[in-house]
């Protein structure tokens, strides 16, 4: 007789969980495909509604090969870099003023909750009024998208720094600014990651919906143009193509701020690198 | 009183602190005189909530004296300031953004006493000291709380406080811990012959560390008394049981209590 004596502390993983995750996705995004192609071959709906996946692909290969669905691309990720430069920037001297005058503190409060809750795309007809039908407009929108969510989660984390390092930088007789630069930002980083994420996601949502809007006025080249484009000319597989573009290009945004996270404030400990508990 | 024979290097007269609550002032800490010797170090002792925080607080610079003054090395208190550099309890006293050698060389160069490359030899100097060494190049949050704390004394320590406040540093450790630090503590304060404001509510722990016990009591507190702890020499001997008997009956408490501390 022989006793098994369980010494692994970590409980093992069966099935599904057990696989990597790559496959895991590969899996999943092969169903999604299948069920794709199935429904196309069993029903009779025209292409021109609803493409099968090889035609997506190929208009995908086609846009992106032939530049066309590039140079879109190109066009509102420059649209986007330099409206989220501007909204940062804002974000930043607004926290930093409103830590040096209780009245800013208050202004920049109230602006926060008002247009924080505002969906930027509901600016856009003051901003043509204003600005006309020209990239101004947009990258006016796309900052409004910016700069509340930002500010919010800077002015946060400012405010719940942990007071202990600020009196650390008291004892050292640290200048304001450099209580800002050498201890308030960096501790308050965790959630100005955060208002970067929210800011880049409601950015990137209210940039596409703005050029849509734009194209249907005539204004052309990003990728909402490209959407829009497509659908005017009832080119289904670009529309498909299109979308595809849109959602890889969030995605990767978000792998590039998780990275920037992993090398930062998972590295210094300050943010755990997974929420969820793998049991 | 004897202490203000040789000058010291700190000196508190007279010192009331309170704090403005609805119903008016509120004092907490009335009328209380010390002075602490160059190189010597000295036990703000007295229960929870007597006010001994509040009173390295002001000699820190953070608490404004409703009267009184505190003066450290000649200069009057008015503000924080790197010469009377604090150990604070909490753990995440450190700037978990900054390597532990980082988080002793950025001091130096913040108040400018020292350029990048010097700070840096200096802050390896301080680490060597605490025998830190191994731990120079890890992050805050990958140590222990004993050596957070190590790693806070040694970035003090680095500052070369004419004063180096230390807040109650190990009342986060287990006793083990606790006795160790205590112990590497006293050595290193020794070597270096830094002038010390200890505060704590272990007896223990004030006989062990202090030449001078300056013990807090009342309701606004003030300075009971003051027990000369200079003769003890280790933490097993009989003064040191002795010293910390009379600072038990001073206190109040009873003798026995004063072991298990």
């Amino acid at each position: 007789m022989s006793l098994v004596i369980e010494t692994d502390a970590v409980p093992r993983r069966r099935g599904w969980r057990s696989l990597p995750v790559l496959l895991r996705r590969a899996i999943q995004l092969g169903l999604v495909l299948g069920g794709w192609q199935f429904y196309i071959q069993r029903s009779d709906v025209s292409p021109l509604i609803f493409p099968p996946p090889g035609e997506v692909f190929s208009a995908l290969w086609r846009g992106w090969s032939s530049g066309a669905l590039a140079g879109a691309t190109w066009t509102t990720l420059k649209l986007l870099g330099i409206s989220l430069l501007i909204g940062v920037v804002l974000a930043f001297v607004f926290t930093v003023l409103a830590r040096v005058n209780s009245f800013v503190d208050d202004a920049v409060e109230l602006a926060t909750s008002m247009l924080n809750p505002l969906p930027s795309v509901a600016m856009l007809p003051i901003a043509i009024i204003w600005f006309g039908l020209n990239v101004n407009s947009l990258i006016f929108v796309v900052v409004n998208a910016v700069v509340w969510p930002v500010t919010l989660n800077i002015s946060t984390g400012f405010r719940t720094a942990n007071q202990t390092l600020v009196n650390v930088g008291r004892v050292l007789g640290l200048s304001w600014w450099r209580m800002v630069t050498d201890v308030l930002f960096p501790a308050a980083l965790p959630y100005t990651m955060t208002g970067l994420k929210t800011g880049l996601g409601y950015g990137w949502r209210t940039i596409i919906a703005a050029e849509l809007v734009f194209g249907i006025s005539g204004s052309k080249s990003g990728l909402g143009n490209y959407l829009n484009d497509a659908r005017y000319f009832l080119r289904t597989d670009e529309v498909f193509a299109g979308i595809i573009s849109v959602a890889v290009i969030g995605i990767v945004l978000e792998a590039g701020f998780n990275w920037i996270e992993h090398r930062t404030i998972v590295r210094w400990g300050m943010k755990q690198a997974t929420s969820t508990i793998d049991d | 009183m004897n202490y203000s024979a040789v000058s010291p290097m700190l000196d508190v007269v007279g010192l009331s602190l309170g704090y403005q609550t609805p119903a008016g002032m509120s004092v907490a800490v009335k009328n209380v005189n010390f002075s602490v010797r160059r190189g010597e170090t000295a036990i703000l002792l007295g229960p929870s909530g007597c006010g001994k925080s509040t009173i390295l607080k002001s000699v820190a610079g953070f608490i404004k004296p409703l009267k009184g003054t505190v003066t450290v090395a000649d200069r009057q208190v008015t503000r924080p300031g790197p010469d009377r550099a604090v150990v604070f309890q909490e753990f995440d006293q450190l700037f978990p953004w900054r390597t532990v050698l980082d988080n002793v060389s950025y001091p130096l160069r913040a108040t400018g006493k020292a350029g990048r490359a010097e700070a840096q030899d200096r802050a390896g100097h301080w680490l060597g000291i605490m025998r830190l060494e191994a731990a120079a190049h890890k992050f805050p949050h990958q140590l222990s709380g004993g050596m957070k704390q190590r790693v806070a004394i040694a970035r003090a320590l680095a500052l070369e406080p004419a004063v180096l406040l230390m807040d109650e540093p190990f009342g986060a450790l287990d006793p083990q811990t606790r006795l160790r630090l205590q112990l590497e503590v006293i050595e290193v304060v020794k070597r270096t012959a830094a002038t010390v404001l200890f505060v704590t509510h272990s007896i223990a722990e004030a006989a062990l560390v202090g030449h001078d016990i300056i013990i807090l009591d009342g309701t606004p507190s003030s300075v009971v008394s003051i027990v000369d702890a200079r003769s003890v020499g280790d933490p097993t001997s009989q003064e040191a049981l002795e010293v910390g008997r009379q600072v038990a009956r001073l206190m109040g408490q009873e003798a026995s209590h004063v072991i298990g501390d």
